[in-house]
């Protein structure tokens, strides 16, 4: 069903005017995504807090994927594909 | 001439045994494993996987192959002591298969260096009789498979292991060394209250030694969103075409 | 022995001389050295009158338009040595001669009808000929079946007796004045012979006479000869002039690594020591699980090539396996069709941890399958590792795993934008 980046790969992406993620602009995928979902994860670790704002999107509206973008390193990261 | 003709079989019987020159009605059958989806295993003609063969499934992009993996996968593992995804890529997500109910005792999943070596642990692992063998192929990795190919092929052919390879494109080395192919493509993306719940696909056996080729079928593939899904509920057949129905309905 | 009770298999195939060349069968070849004896000669020359033992003039008379080949017994012995081997993994009773026959002693063998099935097999491989394979109480009696079984066929005797009455005294391995005897006396089939009594006609012929009249009632008075594996092999080449360049031993040792490989192969064994010499150098290794197909030998070999600095130019390279695993030991799978049993495909696996570390193969147990961060759902587990899961990530630690995570909480859907 998904591939899993893991680690997840850092991407960068640009955002459309409502805040949603509208094109990734440096990784090993590039081009326009179609968001269709979002959700947060978040888990308090006693070392670690892990939150993440994680969006499914369609890219280049062909390809399913997953992106988040971790809230406290402010990065995005490119973690599943479905093919 | 006749007598010439009479010699020439006697001496191939002689070398390679009666089963070497024979018609073709009177060749063994080929053993096939039934992969516990309906739809697949009415496309290869002999209800299920050729043992002993290598078997393709070829997509672009989102359109299912990998879900078509993972579910004979799951049933390998339940049919199987073993069965094994060879993941070069690093990418398998154990997680995703799940949905389809696996025997996680049974499966092993192999992480070799490189296009060399997943060639050698394909081929070590087939000889050594591992009943299931998913190869999940990136791109790289299908292009460099030519000189080990055949060799997982006769592997497989003495064993009698299923091999099943997941690529985006099948190079012409594994279009070769493969039995039977399938190519998936995403003919429509599935939307429920806005939200994207899974695909539609069209699988087409393009190739096909053990049986006809050409046969269709419609599939819908379902991600779990949150609550999980009954195996016949992630991938669902919608419509069997087959080459005549098709072809009309293009036209 | 019991009556009716076919525990020996023999398998029928071509002279080992001239299994050397498959790509003359089917036409009348004759193997003798010049102005020699006959060693050997192909049934289509044997139609012609050639026999084994006749002067090579006289076969030539006899039939101007054969293929005349000069004797190998090397390589013929080889070729008897690698039978041997092949078939040693099928019962631990085997014995093989230069003249195309081997026998397989059934007598304990859990399954019997497979390792007929593998002998053929075998057999055909090894010399590019479709057998012929005769099952009976004995050696004798199961060699004669098999010279009347089809190529690729088992004729299977129960009672030996019956089966060998009718055949002529040809049959028996005597000398031609012993056969003359033999005819002298009136005995023409082996049901005249069994009928003498063996003092009667060792009184004519020596010891051989009372073997032969318990030969000609089936009592199998002879025993096989069983065949020990050697425990090593090795494989060289000489270099003239001699090589310098890392790119040309490493080609001349994977070429060798396959030669040792098909031989492995061929024996159903594994090497479990591996030593490499240049010349004055070597290089040695024990391995946890044997070896055996070029890929393993030529992994390590290559490695060590690679890293080696010779001296010199080398002249000479040898690849020995001093220690092989005794292939009646090593769990072939001979029987079982599309599941092989675990411990070879673990075996396997564990083969390649060697070479390529331990993470190279990994079973997943889930860990949080709930949670939302997809790194902490499973566990990835080494093969034969005890406990402790392994991080399969190669640059971020794994977080530490909290027992009551907070899980997603999903703040609604974004709308949806058709693609």
């Amino acid at each position: 069903m998904t591939r899993l980046c893991d680690p997840p790969i850092p991407v960068e992406v640009e955002l459309s005017p409502e805040g949603a993620p509208g094109r990734i602009t440096l990784g090993p995928l590039l081009g326009p995504l179609s968001p269709t979902a979002r959700w947060l994860a978040e888990t308090d670790w006693w070392a670690r807090p892990v939150a993440r704002e994680y969006w499914k999107v369609i890219l280049n509206s062909e390809l399913l994927c997953e992106v988040f973008h971790d809230l406290h390193q402010d990065q995005w990261f490119l973690e599943r594909i479905y093919d | 001439m006749q007598e010439e003709l009479t010699r020439a079989i006697d001496v191939i019987h002689l070398r390679f045994g009666e089963q070497a020159l024979a018609r073709v009605d009177a060749l063994p059958a080929v053993q096939s494993w039934p992969t516990g989806v309906e739809a697949i295993d009415r496309l290869t003609g002999i209800q299920g996987l050729p043992k002993g063969r290598i078997a393709v499934l070829q997509g672009r992009a989102t359109c299912g192959k990998s879900s078509l993996g993972l579910a004979l996968l799951a049933q390998a593992t339940r049919d199987f002591a073993q069965a094994i995804a060879i993941d070069p890529g690093q990418s398998f997500d154990p997680w995703a298969l799940l949905e389809f109910e696996p025997e996680l005792s049974a499966l092993t999943v192999v992480r070799p260096p490189g296009a060399e070596a997943t060639g050698e642990a394909a081929t070590a692992l087939a000889r050594a009789g591992a009943g299931f063998l998913l190869l999940s192929l990136p791109g790289r990795i299908a292009a460099a498979a030519e000189p080990w190919l055949p060799v997982l092929a006769a592997a497989a052919e003495r064993s009698e292991a299923v091999v099943l390879a997941v690529v985006e494109e099948s190079p012409r080395a594994l279009a070769h060394a493969s039995s039977l192919s399938f190519s998936c493509e995403r003919t429509g993306w599935r939307f429920e209250r806005g939200e994207l719940i899974g695909v539609q696909a069209r699988v087409t056996c393009v190739k096909n030694k053990v049986g006809m080729p050409g046969a269709s079928t419609e599939l819908e593939i379902n991600y779990p969103l949150g609550a999980a899904l009954q195996p016949e509920q992630v991938l669902a057949e919608v419509k069997q075409w087959n080459q005549e129905e098709r072809e009309s309905a293009v036209v | 022995m019991e009556p009716g009770r076919a525990r020996v298999c023999c398998g029928l195939t071509v002279h080992y001389e001239l299994a050397q060349r498959p790509d003359l069968y089917g036409r009348p070849v004759v193997v003798a050295a010049w102005r020699e004896h006959v060693v050997c000669a192909s049934p289509e020359a044997e139609n012609f009158g050639v026999r084994v033992g006749m002067r090579q003039r006289q076969a030539q008379q006899l039939c101007p338009d054969a293929v005349f080949l000069d004797p190998d017994p090397d390589a013929a012995g080889r070729l008897r040595e690698l039978v041997c081997a092949a078939l040693y993994d099928l019962s631990p009773v085997v014995e093989a001669r230069v003249d195309g026959c081997a026998w397989i002693d059934l007598d304990g063998v859990v399954q019997a009808t497979e390792a007929v099935r593998e002998m053929r097999r075998r057999l055909r491989q090894a010399t590019g000929a479709e057998p012929r394979l005769g099952l009976a109480p004995g050696p004798f009696c199961a060699r004669l079946a098999a010279a009347r079984a089809r190529p690729g066929r088992l004729l299977r005797v129960a009672d030996a007796a019956p089966f060998l009455a009718p055949l002529p005294i040809a049959e028996l391995d005597l000398e031609s004045w012993q056969l003359e005897q033999l005819d002298l006396l009136g005995l023409r089939t082996l049901a005249d012979v069994a009928r003498i009594g063996p003092r009667q006609l060792e009184s004519q012929l020596g010891k051989p006479g009372r073997l032969t009249v318990e030969r000609a009632r089936g009592q199998e008075p002879d025993r096989l000869t069983p065949w020990t594996p050697p425990v090593t092999t090795s494989a060289h080449r000489q270099f003239d002039p001699p090589v310098e360049e890392r790119e040309a031993l490493l080609f001349v040792a994977r070429a060798l690594c396959n030669d040792l490989a098909q031989e492995l192969a061929l024996r159903g064994a594994g090497a479990k020591q591996l030593r490499v010499r240049l010349d004055t150098e070597e290089r040695e290794s024990l391995v946890r699980h044997p070896l055996s197909s070029t890929a393993e030998l030529f992994g390590l070999v290559g490695a060590w090539l690679r890293e080696w600095q010779p001296a010199a130019p080398v002249e000479a390279m040898r690849v020995e396996l001093p220690l092989l695993e005794a292939a009646g030991r090593r769990q072939l799978r001979l029987w079982a069709r599309g599941d092989g049993s675990a411990d070879e495909v673990t075996a396997a696996l564990e083969r390649l941890q060697e070479r390529h570390g331990a993470e190279v193969a990994l079973q997943p147990e889930p860990a949080l399958p709930a949670s939302p961060v997809p790194s902490q759902r499973f566990h990835w587990h080494a093969l034969g590792a005890s406990d402790a899961p392994i991080s399969t990530r190669r640059s971020r630690p794994v977080p530490v795993i909290d027992e009551n995570p907070r899980l997603s909480r999903d703040l609604g859907f974004f709308p949806h934008r058709a693609p």
